[in-house]
């Protein structure tokens, strides 16, 4: 009897030694958990902000891969003696083959970035406005204002990214969820004329959460405007012959009149909108068009419903000369700067009329004629 | 029927008796112990069926009446009983008597406990201490174990003492990710390279499933178990070695002449059009004058001629090892204490000066006091007291990290150098004492110089205290024991750093003064010297010198850990009549604090492990053996359910040399025959990143800026990082081993395994379609499978008294293959990774040289421009495998048959005794390895653009048009550079398969009666050598094993010693 007593009490003192389980929890602090991020307005905006970076800047050098270059370079609008990337992928007709080329490559050396490829930048914003469109309902800290400041921009950032990759790629698996690493990734592909309904049901809510206008210190944000205006650009471009297509060929059966119906009543929508909320917004004129992109520091007009806005992110600094048709060389900086000198081709040459109306032929060039 | 069984041995009884009545006599003789020759005392003499019996007296000396044809029976406790029957004529002066070491008590080290060797079913290697002192006085214990065991593969990178160690792979790769065994010293996880190897008692390679399970999610890739050796009960022994040794690198560099040299390059430029480049007539014509009349020599400033490698390398470097050990005990305490010290010196000259020492060097420190105190009838308590303190001492050359492994940048430059230093552009000093530089003005090519620029001095501490007690429950129930355990070690390590001068940077370039020189080879002058051209003095002219400068005890990087240790065990042994059963449960946990690795202030987060284990044996007869292992260890790295598993194996044996029909038959002979079998499963967590379960977010910086006139940022923004898998966990192993020991006639033994595993669960990196967004997770999704045969055949035969002789040879053959490795779905089979062998080798074939310009016209082109542009006749035309007509640095580089990492190894282990005269040998070879060769050793002249001319000795059988058919290398170029594919192709990879005489030993042990005068027990001289010689196809100037020009070199050594016991 004695022996069962010394057994029982060697026993309880191994098994009452611990919990295994909470031996181990050494769960670090290494960094911000999700709570964290999720837990205010601001950690929220400052996540789902990372979309502005993702947007393609025309207007910076670096953007898309164009570095030195200009766009014309990648046609036979143009050439340069800089013998960048993005040059050599489109004129050997390599452009879909390498993962860095302009526009369309899938390279993620940038990511989330103004450097970024386009695609992958749209995936990641993508990613980060399904996380806020999930999170930012059940956050309990919220104003209703802030709420719907959030969502309405996660909503039209879902289809601003989602139609920059199925204007580009075709239509999309559905990617209205923010995957995790054990989720099946074996989704369907959508038609483009599916996504495209996706993405006007994504601009529908928008309109109903942006705001007509935004405070002076954020302007730069999307509002109601510009989600009516993207509602009928997508739409138009899902009248397309190319994008009516089923997934698995490619064939030309004319335009889709109902879309191309659609997309005018969208942007009548828009219209009848802005003349009445916000008439600030206009067509400009004739005489001002010259001028239309001639704003400083922005590079917007009147016309623009939404601009990337730019201020302070130097879009007047040397290397953006080419941005400008202007050759970067006349910089007057060294070294590659200088030796990246655009010339237009004369297949862009002959696009266009002499001084005096005339066809542009050699024999016209001379000056005052 | 009993009546008639009594009657008839009442009557032979008579008979007997009759007969021993009749010639009953007195016997004399000697009893001696066979191996050591010397006389045995107190040896039992009986006469059998008698009472009659004695015992041998201080001379092994005994007196005995017995009649003719009875026998004598001699037994002594730990010898084999010895019966003899007496003949008329039979002589007892010698009769001998053999250790038992015969296998039936033999016990080994197994997890958490010991084994008898004969029940035991795990598939376990194990070597003693001794043998490990007889492996050529290597420095460090993974070396030692390079041979001697089969499925043991050990391969030596570096000899740079006091960093030697070599890496263990225990059978084979079982990952990409690591394949380190896990190694635990007296049952703690602690390093075993800088343990005195007279301190180990025994080292047991654990295997198989069977064997590692204990060690549940630590053990997939095989463990290693060193015992220290403790005291016994009895009088005070005293060992005492010395040794001290000479060592010289295995290898060294070698070089066609300068003239040639020089001649060379120019055919090279002539190839690549590079006219300028030409060295003009009247200076390799001076030159070659200057050979003719031996006016040239590493002082001469007109024709330097410096053989950098006989300057800089010692003919012999010195190494020195003593120990010292007591061991004893008294009833209530047992001892063993050793105090051990190693000094290994360098093959360098470098030489110490009045502000430092650069000498290559490593000094330690080794002690050890293992104590057991008998405290009650059924209590031990034992405890262990030791560590090291070693002091490694370097050149201080630019090392660009703080960590203790200084192998990164800075030192393959520093050793590469010896090969390729100019040997012919500048005196090593000029005749005013100024040093001669390159004319680039960079001092750093002048070796005298890089080898006096400071020096480091590493300083390692370790410390390991642990504390066991053992308790016999038997008042609870018979055969139980409680057994707890609590260690600790604390390591330091730390650095001094000394410089010559203090200024750019540690161990910078601004140090001496030195002029780089130019003559014009065509204007001799009347004193038989040359017009000089242009001088360049460096450093600029005014530096005058700068202020030396050191640094002290500056911590490493991670340069502080401290483990805690501590297990509560429960052991079970007892015998119920035939059936034998023993039982474990245990429970163990680890805390280990320190620096984190890449830091020198900031703190790791602590780790803590834990496992639960469990054992349970049932023999029956010691015939029919049956075995379980499980361990449920847990690791704080995965998500909570994640942490533990229960990592199970059984393993069951059939000694068929048990069963009585098969004693029937093969009788006396057949010592042991068995079969086991092992299967289970085992984890391997340390290549996993820890936890990545977590999804973290991070502070990404930056800001968005608004506002259309005023700007106005919105920041910080917040990114999510790589994405989180909250399933991530270790990998597994799935282990089978079927397992032959035999043993015959007591001489011959062979154990054979055979086995098998997959590996799953491989955490790597997921693909993950584009459009997930993030980083991709990590998951467990690799997957291989290896197999192999280990054997090992041993023979040991005792002649007579003075000759015996030992023969074991071990081999294994290992093969793997990876099953999975997330392979993109596109590739080509050639270029997955799937069903080739783990670390698979893609290289350009070489099929054959271009022999005329039509050739490389109508062959596939270079897809690197600046290659094809280049390509002339004698160039290397490279397989097109895609046969795309371009010849791609990535999509025609196919897999080679073999890795650069040995699979199938086989070692020898034989010698001999005569009288006290004794030899052994090891020898240890790799067969199926290819290796890299340095491209130095095989495109030629390519520091020729730095005006520094060196060509290989064969050189001259380059390929030109004339020697087109006997061509044994690509014709030359002068831009090395330009000229891509020189690496990764079938030219640089070759056959390093190697068999070496890994060591010889003579030993001499000194006459007993002549040494037991002055009170010595044991003398023993020996002169080993290790790596004595090579045999092997590979490149001359390279070691197969360490294939590389830019280490410290491999060496063979050459010891004298002495082993004294007291």
């Amino acid at each position: 009897m004695k022996q069962y007593k010394y057994i029982i009490i060697l026993l309880i003192s191994l098994i009452s030694f611990s919990s295994c389980e909470e031996y181990l929890d050494k769960s670090p602090d290494l960094g911000l958990s999700e709570e964290e991020v999720f837990s205010n307005f601001f950690t929220v905006r400052g996540y789902l902000d990372q979309c502005y970076n993702c947007v393609l800047d025309y207007t910076f050098w670096r953007a898309n891969g164009l570095e030195r270059a200009h766009m014309g370079q990648m046609s036979d609008e143009g050439a340069n003696p800089y013998s960048n990337n993005m040059a050599k992928f489109t004129n050997k007709g390599q452009w879909l083959a390498n993962k860095q080329a302009p526009d369309v490559g899938w390279g993620e050396e940038f990511v989330a970035s103004p450097r970024g490829n386009v695609i992958p930048n749209a995936f990641y914003a993508l990613r980060v406005a399904n996380k806020v469109v999930q999170k930012a309902p059940l956050m309990s800290n919220l104003t209703e204002a802030q709420r719907t400041q959030l969502l309405g921009q996660a909503h039209f950032f879902r289809a601003w990214f989602y139609f920059e990759i199925i204007r580009r790629v075709g239509g999309m698996p559905l990617l209205d969820k923010a995957f995790s690493s054990d989720d099946d990734f074996d989704v369907e592909r959508l038609t483009y004329h599916q996504s495209t309904d996706w993405i006007i049901d994504q601009l529908d809510l928008a309109i109903s959460l942006l705001p007509d206008a935004w405070p002076s210190q954020e302007v730069g944000r999307p509002n109601k405007s510009a989600a009516y205006a993207l509602k009928s650009m997508a739409e138009l471009y899902a009248a397309s012959p190319l994008m009516c297509n089923p997934i698995d060929k490619i064939e030309n059966n004319g335009y889709d009149v109902e879309r191309a119906k659609k997309a005018a009543q969208y942007a009548k929508e828009c219209l009848e909108y802005i003349d009445v909320t916000a008439p600030k917004h206009k067509m400009m004129p004739g005489n001002q068009y010259k001028n239309i992109f001639y704003h400083f520091p922005n590079y917007y007009s009147d016309e623009s419903l939404w601009y990337l806005n730019s201020v302070g992110k130097n879009r007047n600094s040397t290397p953006d000369l080419p941005i400008h048709w202007q050759n970067i060389h006349w910089s007057k900086r060294a070294g590659n700067y200088g030796q990246a000198n655009v010339s237009v081709s004369q297949n862009l040459v002959n696009k266009f009329e002499t001084i005096n109306g005339y066809k542009a032929e050699p024999d016209c060039y001379r000056m005052g004629e | 029927m009993k009546n008639k069984l009594k009657l008839t041995c009442f009557v032979l009884f008579l008979i007997c008796s009759f007969q021993l009545k009749a010639q009953q006599r007195e016997w004399s003789g000697q009893v001696w112990d066979e191996k050591l020759n010397e006389p045995l005392i107190g040896v039992s003499v009986t006469v059998q069926g008698s009472s009659a019996g004695t015992i041998t007296d201080f001379d092994g000396k005994f007196r005995i009446r017995a009649e003719v044809n009875q026998t004598l029976n001699f037994s002594y406790v730990g010898y084999t009983p010895q019966s003899i029957q007496l003949r008329s004529s039979t002589d007892l002066s010698r009769v001998l008597m053999r250790e038992d070491t015969k296998v039936l008590d033999e016990v080994i080290v197994v997890g958490y406990g010991v084994q008898k060797k004969v029940s035991s079913v795990g598939s376990i290697s194990a070597a003693k201490g001794e043998e490990l002192l007889k492996t050529g006085n290597v420095t460090s214990v993974s070396e030692a174990l390079q041979g001697m065991m089969p499925g043991v593969v050990s391969i030596m990178n570096d000899a740079k003492p006091g960093a030697d160690e070599a890496d263990i792979i225990i059978r084979a790769k079982g990952s990409w990710r690591s394949s380190q065994p896990l190694v635990l010293v007296d049952g703690i996880e602690r390093d075993m390279n800088d343990i005195d190897a007279n301190e180990i008692e025994s080292l047991s390679v654990l295997k198989d499933a069977s064997a590692t399970a204990v060690y549940g999610v630590k053990g997939a890739n095989g463990v290693i178990l060193v015992t220290t050796k403790r005291g016994v009960n009895q009088k005070p022994k005293i060992s005492f070695s010395a040794n001290f040794g000479f060592k010289e690198p295995l290898t060294r560099p070698e070089y066609a002449d300068y003239v040639t040299s020089m001649n060379m390059w120019n055919e090279a430029a002539t190839n690549d059009l590079q006219y300028s480049k030409l060295i003009p007539e009247s200076k390799i014509n001076a030159w070659q004058n200057a050979f003719a009349t031996g006016n040239v020599g590493p002082y001469n400033p007109y024709f330097p001629n410096i053989d950098w490698w006989d300057e800089m390398v010692n003919d012999m470097g010195y190494q020195q090892q003593y120990n010292i050990n007591i061991s004893g005990g008294t009833d209530f305490m047992r001892y063993f204490s050793s105090i051990g010290y190693l000094n290994d010196g360098d093959i360098f000259k470098t030489q110490k000066n009045e502000l430092f020492d650069p000498t290559f060097k490593y000094q330690r420190y080794n002690w050890r006091s293992n104590f057991d105190f008998q405290l009650t009838k059924s209590t031990v308590l034992s405890l262990n007291l030791s560590g090291r303190q070693g002091y490694r001492s370097q050149t201080g050359y630019r090392i660009n990290d703080n960590n203790e492994s200084d192998t990164s940048f800075g030192q393959p430059q520093f050793f590469r150098m010896l090969y390729t230093a100019p040997r012919n552009m500048f005196p090593i000093t000029w005749e005013d004492g100024s040093y001669g530089l390159t004319p680039s003005a960079e001092s750093s090519q002048n070796l005298r110089i890089l080898f006096d620029k400071g020096q480091r001095l590493y300083k390692y501490y370790q410390n390991f205290i642990d504390a066991t007690l053992n308790q016999d429950l038997s008042f609870i129930t018979k055969g139980l024991k409680f057994n707890g355990k609590f260690g600790y070690n604390v390591a330091t390590r730390s650095r001094d750093d000394f410089m010559r001068y203090d200024n750019g940077g540690p161990f910078g370039e601004k140090n001496f003064i030195g002029y780089s020189r130019e003559y014009d080879y065509s204007q001799p002058l009347p004193d038989g010297g040359y017009v000089m051209v242009k001088q360049e003095r460096w450093v600029d002219s005014e530096f005058q010198g700068e202020k030396p400068k050191a640094n002290y005890d500056l911590i490493l990087d991670g340069g502080f850990d401290k483990r805690l240790y501590y297990e509560l065990a429960f052991n079970y042994d007892r015998s119920f009549g035939n059936h034998n059963v023993t039982a474990l449960a245990l429970m163990s946990r680890n805390e280990i604090e320190g620096l984190a690795g890449s830091s020198a202030t900031n703190l790791k987060f602590k780790e803590n492990d834990e496992a639960w284990v469990t054992r349970v044996t049932y023999n029956w007869k010691e015939r029919y053996l049956m075995e379980f292992n499980g361990a449920y260890t847990g690791s704080q790295k995965f998500a909570r359910g994640l942490r533990y598993q229960f990592f199970p194996s059984y393993s069951l044996g059939w000694r068929i040399s048990e069963e009585p029909f098969i004693k029937e038959i093969a009788g006396e002979s057949l010592d042991n025959l068995k079969i086991r079998y092992s299967s289970g499963i085992v984890g391997y967590d340390k290549s996993a990143e820890a936890y990545t379960y977590i999804q973290l977010y991070k502070n990404a910086g930056g800001n968005v800026s608004f506002g259309e006139t005023e700007k106005t940022n919105y920041g910080p923004l917040y990114s999510e990082d790589k994405a989180a898998n909250p399933n991530a966990t270790w990998e597994t192993a799935y282990k089978q081993n079927l397992g032959i020991d035999l043993m015959l006639f007591n001489k011959l033994t062979a154990t054979v395994d055979m086995y098998s595993e997959r590996r799953e669960g491989i955490l790597m990196t997921v693909a993950t379609p584009a459009w997930f967004g993030i980083k991709e997770p990590d998951g467990n999704v690799g997957e291989t499978k290896s197999r192999g045969i280990e054997m090992e055949v041993g023979w040991n035969e005792n002649i007579n008294k003075d000759w015996s002789y030992w023969v074991k040879v071990n081999f294994a053959i290992n093969e793997n293959r990876v099953i999975y490795r997330n392979d993109a779905a596109d590739y080509p089979d050639y270029r997955k990774y799937a069903g080739k062998p783990i670390g698979v080798i893609n290289k350009l074939q070489v099929t054959d040289y271009y022999q005329s310009l039509d050739d490389i016209f109508n062959y596939a082109t270079a897809n690197n421009s600046s290659t094809q542009s280049k390509l002339i006749p004698g160039d290397f035309m490279y397989l097109d495998y895609d046969a795309d007509g371009t010849i791609d640095n990535v999509l025609d580089k196919i897999p080679v048959l073999y890795n650069n990492y040995p699979q199938n190894t086989y070692g020898t282990t034989f010698g001999f005794r005569y009288k006290s005269f004794q030899v052994n040998a090891m020898l240890y070879g790799v067969v199926n390895v290819y290796k890299d060769v340095d491209a130095l050793m095989l495109w030629d002249l390519s520091e020729g653009n730095d005006y520094n001319y060196f060509a290989n000795p064969d050189v001259t059988g380059r390929w030109t048009a004339d020697n087109a058919a006997n061509a044994v290398k690509p014709s030359l170029h002068s831009d090395f550079g330009g000229y891509s594919m020189t690496s990764g192709t079938s030219y640089s990879f070759q056959n390093a398969s190697y068999l070496r005489l890994k060591n010889l030993e003579l030993a001499y042990d000194l006459d007993k009666k002549l040494i037991n005068r002055v009170g010595m027990k044991n003398v023993q001289i020996y002169a080993n050598a290790n790596n004595l010689f090579t045999i092997t196809s590979f490149n001359r100037q390279l070691d197969p094993e360490g294939n590389s020009s830019a280490l410290y070199p491999l060496v063979r050594r050459y010891n004298i010693g002495t082993r004294i016991t007291f």
